[in-house]
Formats: structure tokens, C-alpha cells, sequence
């Protein structure tokens, strides 16, 4: 779903500023290699670093939105993220419970 | 206006309601690191503060989110913090993702040492680029003799766009795509060759990468050099007396006419000549062109025709009104045909050995040089052998890059002079290199034409400075001369769309310069080419003037020599063969 949310703006980004124009396709990047299980843990620390500035100083609220997407998942969904990384997910996307927990806030 | 009390880092400030976060803290001692924002982009009041590259963020108490300070104004009471570990993360960060997609080849760029990205990274101590992934390999678009765009150098800044729409309002380039997709291009997709640019050079200059600027033609320069068979002649336009020495630690606007002939001198040059000498020649031409016009009821207000990204301009957009410029070539497509026609026959050189160099302030000049009408020596000749009028235009940086390359010590060279001919330019054409400069210098001499008398003063103050539309009328005898200037071609659009409505029927002689400034200004000088720069260079201009001991182009004693030895009178047959030329309306907003 981050995924698809990442997909979703980089097809409506103006392209004006640098984390949303540029950053939303690294994260998205970073993102797909934890899907495929090829992520590094230090892949993992950059995307959070990422995420947190490009929730902090995108132009627009687009912007800010995928870093903040991104950041609330690797808060929330940290159990869904190792799954992936140790080779298969357990559960189909979006039931992990994490989600609830962005949803309530 | 009411003022606003902020506090930055600690510091309470008071500034007027509206200022930015970022002048705001200038004014208590604090840098906040900038690049896409520019205060002034050729003129004054164009601004470019689009906050695009995030690197100016800060934070701002009681606000979840990082603020750009370059298009925030300070709010009463706001507590700004420029410099917390987060802020200088997510600067360090922003510039990271930017270099991510960036071909890094900084030894081999053009921008190498004038970068304001390289320089700006090594400020914030940029050491790594973490976040890595897909780099874009865009075509690199050389179609113009003028501008090069490498677009995968490009920050997306937009400052070119400013430029080219805001300044000089061409509207050849756009921001186009979305997302990671997004590029600057020319207009449509097109390469810029295609499009409405006009070379002016702009967009090279507010550039802060290597993504734009001038073609490089320095390499067809030391290859003539080099040639034995080849007389390798060189000619230097009034603007670049003022400017080259800034690239060498010179104070902007110091006068370095003789360093600049000696340095040409010794990177192998056959004869040095100036394009002052040219610039002289352009007024007698022009000058009595305009008493001609006025005296049989010819097209008026006449325009000039020295700047040649002005000319596309009207081509462009004004075809209409393309009767009204006068029809003589600039100084340097005067130079050229003169060089290969009276100076050969002077010095017995064969005309086909001989290559002319201009060495110019302006990125337009390569693209005029280039016009295939501009090869008036063949013609005269009727010898398809001798190649076109100029073969080679230099802008001042790349003149720069030739000292620098045969290690010259340019600040310590002794004064050397141009050489005989060709070589002898007076204050009138000196002040070719600043806007209203032209104009001032056809005044000197076409009051004195027409009257019969001395030109009680001869400084036509009204038409100096970097005021964007200026007007000045003189006395000639009960004649009332009127005339306007304007640099910038935002500028000309204003006075041209009047001159269309007819609104300036009583006006006689209308100056255009594309760049703002004048050539001074152009799109080939050193950069940084600010306003600051810009109204020192023009000080320099008006200081050399002044000390140089003829004033008027009629009475240089070259020009003088040449009419009677070759051309015999202004507006003659071989003025017309050689010195004057038509235009080409293009276009398709028309
Ligand atoms: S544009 Fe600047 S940072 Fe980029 S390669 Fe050139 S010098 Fe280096
Ligand atoms: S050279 Fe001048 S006209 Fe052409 S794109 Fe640049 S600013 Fe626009
Ligand atoms: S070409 Fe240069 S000025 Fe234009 S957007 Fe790119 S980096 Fe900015």
C-alpha cells in the first residue's frame, strides 16, 4: 500500500521541490527492496531519515504526506517489515494491525 | 510600513513587516545557506524565491513543519532556529537526494570552481550521498551555436525559466513532467534551436550547476593558432575592457584593456585589434543613417542593431516592426568583413588565410557570426574560399579558461597596445559596453554632423544607469532630437508594443540592448553577473571613457583614414557592400 501511495505521488508530484520530486522516488525504491526481502538495515536507517525530512520540509502537503506515510509505517509496522525481510510476509496487506493504529491517530 | 519583531537564534530582531526569514537574518549576523533563491534575477525587481531545493528551512516554534526562509515573511513574536541538529540533517539531506540524481563529474564540468552546488555541498560539509538509486541519462541538447544544456546537471531551480520568461520575457523553457519525471526544457520538448530562444545567454548566467551555459569553442581557437598558414586576427568588444579582470582578482570594473592585449598577444594572436575601433565605424555608419531617415522622411523611430539576441527578438516577435532597425551590422559583424577585405589588401595578405576571433561579452554573438548572410568578404571577393566574416566568437569566460590554460599571470601583465588600423577606439565606443552607451555615443556625434558645432558637453547622464526605460531629447539646430533606451528585453516589449500602437511617432532613435545592463551584462561575462556587478562594471565603462583622449567617433583618426583610403563615405556603395545588412522575419506568435 506504501507502495501504491508512493507510486500515487510521484504520478501527481508538480516535480517543484527536491524531497517530493526526488526523495519520494528514493523512498519508493527502498521500499520495493523491502517487499523483495534485498533490504539492509542500512537502507532501512536512510529511508527513516528520509522519511522524516521529507515529512518536515516538502513544499507541499503532498510532499510532506508520503514522508509521513512512510514514517508512520516504519513506526507502526515494524512487525510487517521484518517479515518481509526474513522472506514472506504473513499476513496480505493492508491487515496488519499497525494500520489501525495510523487510522485511530 | 510597521515593523516586526522576531527572534532568530536567540537575537531579537525588528525589520519591516514582510521581509523573509532569510533577510531578516542577515541583518543579526546569521547565513542561512541558499540555492535556488535568488535575490535578483538581471533586474531589481525580478525575484526568483520559488523554494525548490529546501536547503533554506528552518524551524519555527509552535509550527510542526520546516519553513523556507527565502519566501517566509516573519510573523510577530515568531521564534525562528536556523541552525538545530534536525535543520542542518534535513539540509544535509535535501542536498543528498538532489546529488543522487546529478552526473558528478565536477573535474570535467564547465561549472568546476564556479559551481553553486559543488560550493554550497562543500559548505555544509556534504561527505556521502546515502540515499542512491535510479540516475536519469537525459541527451545533452547542442543544437544552438550558442547554449549548451546538459539536463542531467539540472536542480530544477527554475532560474532559467525566471530568465528567460520574467526578464526577458522569450518563454523558451519550461518546467515540464511530474514527479522524479520532471525536467526543465525548451518549450515543447523541442531542442532550443527550434524554439523562440534568442541566445541571449540569461539563463547561463542565473544557472547554478553546469546545466547551462555557453558552447565552448575554444578548441577551434588554439587549432588556428597553431596553423602556421593561418593569420589569426582577434578583436575585443568594449564590454570585455571592464570585465575579464574579475576572473583574475581584480576589483569588478577595473579597466584591463592593456593586460587583455598583452595576454592576447601572447597566447600567439597574429594582430590584436579592438572592437572599439568597429564600434566607431558602427556610429558613422548609423549615425548618418539616422540623419538620412529624418531628413527624407525615412521609417522612424529608428532602432539599433548592436545586440544580436535583441535582433532575433524582434525577428521573433516584432517582424512588423523590423523596418525600423537601422541596417547596419553590429561592431563586430563590421569588424569582420573589413578585416578580411581593407586590411588584407593593406598588409598584402591572402583574405583566405585570414581567421577573425571576436572575443565578446555575449552568447548571441556566436549565433549572429554564424548567420550565413554575414560573409560579406567572400562576396566582395567572389571567392567562396574565404569563410564567413567571423569565424570564431569567444565570450569572455572562455577567454578566461585560454589564459588561464597557457598559465598566464594576467593580473601582473604589463600594458601592452592594440596594433595599428584596427586598433584605435575613443570614449564614444567604450561606452558601447553599457546600456544607453550607443546612444550617448550617436548623440556626440550626430550633433556635431548636423550643427557644425562643438559639442558643449558631452556626457548624456540621462541615459546612463541600470533604470530599465530611459529617455533623453537634444537641441540640433531647432531639431529636437528624441530618443529612449531600454536593456532588457522585458523591457523593449514595453516600448515596442507601444512603437506599434504608434504611440512614439515624435521619437527618433530608439537604443535596445537584450541584456540587462548592456553587454556588460551579457550572457558570456564571468560569473557571478550580479546587479551589484553589473553597476560596477558600468563605473569602469564611464571611468575609461573618460580617460581616453578622444571622445567621438568622428574624429578617431583610423576611421577617419579608412573612410578616405577605402570606404570613401558613410552610406556609400561599399558601406552597403560590406557594412550594412537585412533582416528575417520569423516567428510563429504572429
Ligand atoms: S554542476 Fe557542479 S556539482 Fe555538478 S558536476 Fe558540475 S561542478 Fe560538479
Ligand atoms: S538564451 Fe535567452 S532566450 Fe534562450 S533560453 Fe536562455 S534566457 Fe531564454
Ligand atoms: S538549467 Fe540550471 S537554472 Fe535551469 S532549472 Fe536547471 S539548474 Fe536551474
Amino acid at each position: 500500500m506504501v507502495d501504491f501511495f508512493l507510486d500515487y505521488t510521484q504520478k501527481n508530484s508538480c516535480g517543484e521541490c527536491v524531497p517530493c520530486r526526488i526523495g519520494s522516488k528514493r523512498m519508493q525504491e527502498i521500499v520495493k527492496k523491502i517487499s523483495n526481502g534485498s533490504v539492509s538495515e542500512e537502507e532501512i536507517s536512510i529511508l527513516n531519515e528520509l522519511s522524516e525530512v521529507i515529512g518536515a520540509s516538502s513544499k507541499c502537503d503532498l510532499g510532506k504526506m508520503a514522508g509521513k506515510a512512510v514514517k508512520f509505517t516504519l513506526q507502526y509496522c515494524k512487525d510487517d517489515i521484518d517479515a518481509h525481510r526474513n522472506g514472506g510476509c504473513g499476513y496480505s496487506v493492508p491487515a496488519n494491525p499497525g494500520w489501525k493504529a495510523i487510522v485511530l491517530k | 510600513m510597521a515593523n516586526i519583531t522576531c527572534t532568530i537564534d536567540g537575537q531579537r530582531v525588528s525589520v519591516p513587516e514582510g521581509t523573509t526569514i532569510l533577510n531578516a537574518a542577515k541583518q543579526v549576523g546569521v547565513k542561512i545557506p541558499t540555492l535556488c533563491y535568488l535575490e535578483h534575477v538581471g533586474l531589481r525587481h525580478v525575484k526568483h524565491e520559488v523554494g525548490e531545493c529546501r536547503v533554506c528551512v528552518v524551524e519555527v516554534e509552535g509550527k510542526k513543519d520546516f519553513v523556507t526562509s527565502c519566501n517566509t515573511p516573519v510573523e510577530e513574536n515568531m521564534i525562528i532556529h536556523t541552525h538545530t541538529p534536525k535543520i542542518i540533517a534535513a539540509r544535509k539531506l535535501n542536498l543528498e537526494m538532489m546529488l543522487s540524481d546529478h552526473h558528478l563529474d565536477c573535474p570535467t564540468c564547465p561549472k568546476n570552481g564556479i559551481c553553486e552546488l559543488q560550493k554550497l555541498c562543500a559548505e555544509l560539509n556534504v561527505r556521502q550521498i546515502r540515499p542512491q538509486g535510479e540516475k536519469k541519462e537525459l541527451p545533452i541538447d547542442d543544437s544552438s551555436p550558442s547554449i549548451i544544456r546538459d539536463p542531467n546537471k539540472c536542480i530544477l531551480c527554475q532560474r532559467c525559466i525566471t530568465a528567460c520568461r520574467v526578464l526577458q520575457t522569450v518563454d523558451a523553457l519550461e518546467l515540464y513532467g511530474n514527479g522524479y519525471d520532471a525536467v526543465v526544457r525548451p518549450k515543447g520538448g523541442l531542442p532550443l534551436i527550434e524554439t523562440q530562444c534568442v541566445a541571449c545567454g540569461q539563463c547561463a548566467l542565473v544557472c547554478p550547476t553546469g546545466a547551462i551555459l555557453e558552447k565552448d569553442d575554444t578548441g577551434t581557437v588554439w587549432k588556428a593558432l597553431a596553423d602556421p598558414k593561418k593569420h589569426v586576427v582577434v578583436q575585443t568588444a568594449p564590454s570585455t575592457h571592464v570585465t575579464i579582470g574579475e576572473a583574475f582578482g581584480l576589483p569588478v570594473g577595473t579597466d584591463i584593456t592593456g593586460k587583455m592585449v598583452a595576454a592576447l598577444k601572447r597566447l600567439g594572436f597574429n594582430a590584436v585589434f579592438d572592437t572599439n575601433w568597429s564600434a566607431d565605424l558602427t556610429i558613422m555608419e548609423e549615425g548618418y543613417e539616422l540623419i538620412h531617415r529624418i531628413k527624407n522622411g525615412g521609417v522612424l523611430p529608428q532602432f539599433t542593431s548592436c545586440s544580436p539576441g535583441w535582433i532575433k527578438f524582434c525577428e521573433e516577435f516584432y517582424p512588423d516592426l523590423l523596418p525600423h532597425i537601422s541596417s547596419c551590422k553590429s561592431p563586430q559583424q563590421m569588424f569582420g568583413p573589413i578585416a578580411k577585405t581593407y586590411y588584407a589588401e593593406k598588409k598584402g595578405i591572402n583574405p583566405e588565410d585570414i581567421f577573425v576571433v571576436s572575443i565578446m561579452p555575449c552568447t548571441a554573438k556566436k549565433y549572429e557570426a554564424a548567420r550565413p548572410e554575414m560573409n560579406a568578404a567572400a562576396t566582395y571577393w567572389n571567392n567562396p574560399n574565404i569563410t564567413r566574416d567571423v569565424d570564431v566568437v569567444l565570450t569572455s569566460r572562455e577567454l578566461i579558461r585560454m589564459i588561464r590554460e597557457a598559465g598566464i599571470d594576467f593580473a601582473n601583465l604589463p600594458d601592452e597596445p592594440y596594433d595599428p588600423l584596427m586598433g584605435e577606439g575613443t570614449g564614444a565606443a567604450q561606452i558601447f559596453g553599457a546600456t544607453g552607451g550607443v546612444m550617448e555615443a550617436a548623440l556626440r556625434t550626430a550633433y556635431e554632423v548636423i550643427t557644425g558645432k562643438t559639442l558643449p558637453k558631452l556626457d548624456f547622464e540621462d541615459v546612463r544607469g541600470m533604470k530599465e526605460i530611459k529617455e533623453a531629447s537634444v537641441n540640433m539646430n531647432g531639431l529636437t532630437v528624441k530618443v529612449l533606451v531600454a536593456h532588457s528585453l522585458g523591457a523593449a516589449r514595453q516600448l515596442l508594443d507601444k512603437v506599434r500602437a504608434g504611440e512614439l511617432k515624435d521619437y527618433h532613435f530608439i537604443e535596445i540592448m537584450a541584456c540587462p545592463g548592456g553587454c556588460i551584462g551579457g550572457g558570456g561575462q564571468p560569473i557571478p553577473t550580479t546587479v551589484e556587478e553589473r553597476e560596477n562594471r558600468i563605473k569602469g565603462i564611464y571611468e575609461r571613457d573618460k580617460k581616453l583622449k578622444i571622445r567621438k567617433s568622428h574624429e578617431n583618426p583610423e576611421i577617419q583614414a579608412i573612410y578616405k583610403e577605402f570606404l570613401k563615405e558613410p552610406l556609400g556603395h561599399k558601406s552597403h557592400q560590406l557594412l550594412h545588412t537585412h533582416y528575417t522575419p520569423r516567428g510563429k506568435s504572429n
